[in-house]
């Protein structure tokens, strides 16, 4: 190890990656500590630990960027040009080479592989994930977070009409199509509470053309210059968007996949919140 | 749109530009003794060498950026890369100011008596220290001595080339939140940053470059000298209007050797590529304009559809209508393209 590690929190973090640490802090973000370390012909690696409060949000961060290449580290890893990511319980790490080569490689996955072993405890992912529907899901697509900025770098929505913040948990899917076709996106939102859940159908639907008025059926399909097909449902306290379906019947089966998925868990009855 | 530049520039074969590239360093450094004090090096002029054909400033009501690109650009040794770097900028900055030589280039943007403040950008994905150092070889070129070039990012400068890698000064920051660099200390500013896309501004380049020139902000915009950040820091070129900045900046520089073209400011290295450019300009509107066009086409292809960027860099379009801070419609931007033509993207 070259030098003492450093020690970040809430309240510092932007002093070591600026703009990047508001990302962290859209989560439960609690602390991190980063080293580095002199690694094969003197190359540095840098060894950067956060605490993300909770298994969801360990994997919520780790989820963001996945590459091809994913190592079984951990709970889930990720490995591309000398960056390593993984999760384990509420631990996320990035460990990555100054300058990639086979050698600096060899010690980053070997270095990650012996921090896994000395984070114990495992988490469970979101079960929240489990509403989305799963047929067509690209693996690599899905992600968690809570908050408007997080959902804008994958899904921009002007105005937050869905009323996202630290309180709300989002997640969200992609379904490709034909090549050469940007691929379908699927959203679900649990709210705190049932009001808010209505409060954003309502919101959304203005946004995408409605009438500001609930259906009957809480369910609506749209057709917009920006987001292709739309569909929205609302099921209290969730709210299911997919967009940019290439046609309405794509949009349809991916609400009631969204409807399949909240059913489930209607059923199951097992606790979705209040784990973190 | 192609403007006639643009059109001659794209017959330019390698061969010509290697000879220009050398004209330009040549003229530039014929008469700066100075600068080889500061380890730039002195070379011969051979005959018949001369700087870049360009004999005309910008168009009133129009805005001329310059993208230079040099496929040796990250080859070789530091002292290499910025040999080639100090090319790429003696030819850019020549026919962004029109003059006709690299001498006068630099005199159009700083000279003997200027202190001049270089804006870097050091955090997550910094410039590259070899541009550093051949815009502070430029400078001196026009006359500024070494202790009168300062780089800085946030609240650590250096000042002289010596310091340009460590940045070991704290200049602080004045009773506006504004460093103490930009009101109490420099003459001129020069603009240096990184083409990267940004996960709150879309993109991150010349106008998002002074949120590290200012304290006192936080995303939230909670009590802050400075609200920028909302609806996807839609509001970002009020930094750029602050007057001392406005006033003084006089040239712009992105480093676009190795852009980001998605997840920033952390770096995710499945998101960087070898694009070897500098993007050179004055107005920091227009200099955007085209870093979000490169951006966005990179994306592109990458997935092989249209993958916009995300948020949708708003502040461009915003820092024109509402701030006045330049030209954001492309119809009004003359881009000159030198060098490298493979994988331009533009």
């Amino acid at each position: 190890m070259q030098g003492r590690p450093a020690s970040y929190t809430r309240a510092n973090l932007y002093d070591y990656i600026d703009g990047g640490a508001d990302f962290y802090l859209s989560y439960a973000f609690q602390g991190a500590v980063v080293a580095n370390y002199s690694g094969p012909a003197g190359a540095k690696i840098t060894v950067e630990l956060y605490d993300m409060g909770s298994s969801y949000d360990a994997f919520g961060v780790f989820a963001h960027e996945q590459a091809k290449e994913s190592p079984p580290i951990g709970q889930g890893g990720s490995y591309a040009g000398g960056l390593l990511t993984f999760w384990k319980g509420r631990v996320f790490a990035r460990i990555f080479a100054e300058r990639e080569s086979p050698t600096t490689r060899e010690a980053v996955l070997k270095l990650g592989k012996a921090i896994a072993v000395a984070v114990r405890v495992t988490g469970p992912k979101p079960p929240l994930l489990g509403r989305l529907p799963q047929v067509g899901l690209a693996p690599r697509s899905v992600r968690y977070l809570h908050t408007d900025t997080a959902l804008n770098s994958v899904l921009y929505l002007p105005g937050n009409p869905l009323g996202l913040n630290a309180q709300t948990d989002v997640a969200y899917g992609e379904y490709p199509g034909a090549k050469g076709v940007p691929p379908a996106k699927v959203v679900v939102v649990q709210y705190p509470t049932i009001e808010r859940a209505r409060a954003a159908f309502v919101a959304l639907d203005k946004q995408l053309g409605g009438k500001g008025v609930i259906h009957v059926t809480h369910m609506a399909f749209y057709d917009t210059p920006r987001y292709r097909r739309v569909g929205a449902v609302l099921l209290q306290p969730y709210v299911g968007l997919a967009t940019n379906a290439p046609d309405s019947g794509t949009a349809r089966r991916l609400v009631d996949g969204v409807i399949a998925g909240v059913k489930q868990r209607w059923r199951q009855r097992t606790p979705e919140r209040g784990e973190r | 749109m192609t403007s006639r530049n643009e059109r001659a520039d794209a017959r330019l074969t390698r061969r010509q530009f290697l000879r220009r590239s050398a004209g330009g360093i040549v003229g530039a450094m014929v008469g700066a003794a100075a600068a080889s004090q500061a380890g730039c090096e002195r070379l011969p002029r051979p005959a018949g060498t001369e700087a870049p054909p360009a004999k005309q400033g910008p168009t009133p009501g129009r805005a001329r950026v310059v993208l230079i690109r040099d496929q040796r650009a990250l080859e070789g040794s530091p002292q290499q890369q910025e040999r080639v770097m100090r090319e790429m900028l003696y030819i850019a900055i020549t026919r962004l100011s029109g003059r006709d030589s690299a001498t006068k280039a630099w005199a159009a943007f700083a000279h003997a008596g200027d202190r001049i403040a270089i804006k870097s950008n050091q955090m997550m994905r910094p410039v590259h220290l070899e541009l550093l150092h051949a815009i502070h070889a430029g400078l001196m070129v026009a006359g500024v001595a070494d202790k009168d070039i300062a780089a800085w990012d946030r609240d650590q400068a250096g000042f002289g080339r010596d310091e340009l890698a460590t940045l070991p000064q704290h200049p602080g920051f004045d009773r506006d939140s504004v460093s103490n660099l930009v009101t109490n200390w420099a003459t001129g500013l020069v603009n240096v940053t990184g083409l990267k896309a940004h996960w709150l501004a879309g993109i991150a380049c010349a106008l998002k470059n002074w949120a590290g020139a200012v304290t006192n902000i936080n995303v939230a915009d909670e009590n802050v000298a400075y609200a920028f950040h909302a609806d996807s820091c839609a509001d970002l070129g009020l930094l750029n209007a602050i007057p001392a900045i406005r006033k003084r900046c006089r040239l712009i520089v992105v480093d676009a050797l190795q852009p980001l073209f998605h997840g920033g400011p952390q770096v995710d290295p499945q998101y960087l590529w070898d694009y070897n450019g500098l993007i050179v300009g004055t107005d920091p509107v227009a200099v955007d304009v085209i870093c979000a066009r490169i951006i966005q086409a990179k994306r592109d292809e990458h997935k092989g559809y249209s993958w916009p960027i995300s948020p949708p860099a708003k502040h461009i379009q915003v820092a024109d209508a509402k701030f006045g801070l330049g030209v954001s419609d492309p119809a009004r931007i003359d881009l000159i393209k030198l060098g490298w033509r493979q994988g331009a993207l533009v």
